[in-house]
């Protein structure tokens, strides 16, 4: 899929790949390429700025990790994060169904 | 475990984040630790440790791309804080020109075309935007508390400064 399709919803796909549970920016894209069953396969990291971003609007938390002399920053979603997913997770079921109501006809 | 692919290319995005000014230890720190995963994951795959690195590297995307991608938040960032210093300075010329002890027009006229000048120096994208946030607010007063429309000058003048600072910073990027 186009990057530049995905570019106003990733922040969406960001918080609902965080949703279950806190993951580190690699694990965050493999868990996208995954659900999405391949289809989002955007630049790795153009997700970096993309979950600093977050992070500095309060979405998201980070903490770094040391495992197997690996660093890793780990994000997870804070209160506010779950709020923004719920939120926008309606508002896209409101679009998409407007889409298909449109196009999909 | 040679790295030496992974290790040139984030030396060589470290130059290009030093170059737009976004460069921070701790991004390549994770840029790295995210390539040595995605390496390894492709080693579990069966590719051989130079095709796992190369693989890695071509789904983090080329350095032109990733740069660009950190360099564009950091851009956006800068420009709500410069946009948030306009709009202070522009009230307080204004607040400042609106008194009666204050009759230096040209102090103040001075001062916007140097600030918007600055302004669009420093962020060249949205020379408008800098002109409207510092050089409105002057005829906006006026206008509302002697219904004259003398000082629109002054937004002339804010446009003058943020364009021309927008030409030096294209000239000096062209040389």
């Amino acid at each position: 899929m186009n990057a530049e399709a995905l570019k106003g919803h990733l922040e969406l796909l960001l918080l609902a790949a965080l949703q279950h549970q806190a993951a580190h920016g690699y694990a965050v894209v493999e868990t996208l390429r995954a659900r999405s069953g391949g289809v989002f396969d955007l630049p790795e990291g153009t997700i970096y700025p993309a979950l600093h971003r977050m992070e500095r609007a309060g979405l998201l938390s980070s903490a770094w990790s040391d495992a197997s002399g690996r660093r890793r920053r780990i994000y997870q979603l804070t209160p506010r994060g779950q709020q923004a997913l719920a939120q926008r997770q309606r508002e896209w079921r409101q679009f998409a169904s407007a889409i298909d109501a449109v196009a999909g006809a | 475990m040679d790295h030496d692919q992974l290790e040139a290319y984030l030396a060589e995005l470290a130059r290009a984040l030093r170059a737009s000014g976004a460069d921070e230890p701790a991004v390549l720190t994770e840029l790295r630790g995210h390539l040595l995963d995605a390496t390894e994951q492709a080693e579990r795959r069966g590719l051989t440790q130079s095709a796992a690195q190369q693989e890695a590297l071509a789904r983090m995307g080329s350095v032109e791309v990733v740069a660009a991608a950190f360099s564009a938040d950091r851009r956006r960032m800068m420009t709500r804080w410069l946009l948030g210093i306009a709009i202070v300075c522009g009230l307080l010329l204004s607040y400042v020109d609106s008194r009666p002890t204050w009759d230096d027009t040209g102090i103040t006229a001075g001062v916007v075309l140097l600030l918007c000048g600055l302004l669009g120096l420093l962020a060249p994208r949205r020379p408008w935007m800098w002109a409207l946030a510092v050089g409105s607010w002057i005829p906006l007063l006026e206008i509302v508390s002697t219904h004259t429309y003398t000082s629109l000058l002054a937004l002339l003048i804010a446009f003058v400064g943020a364009y021309a600072g927008m030409g030096v910073r294209r000239l000096a990027q062209r040389a």
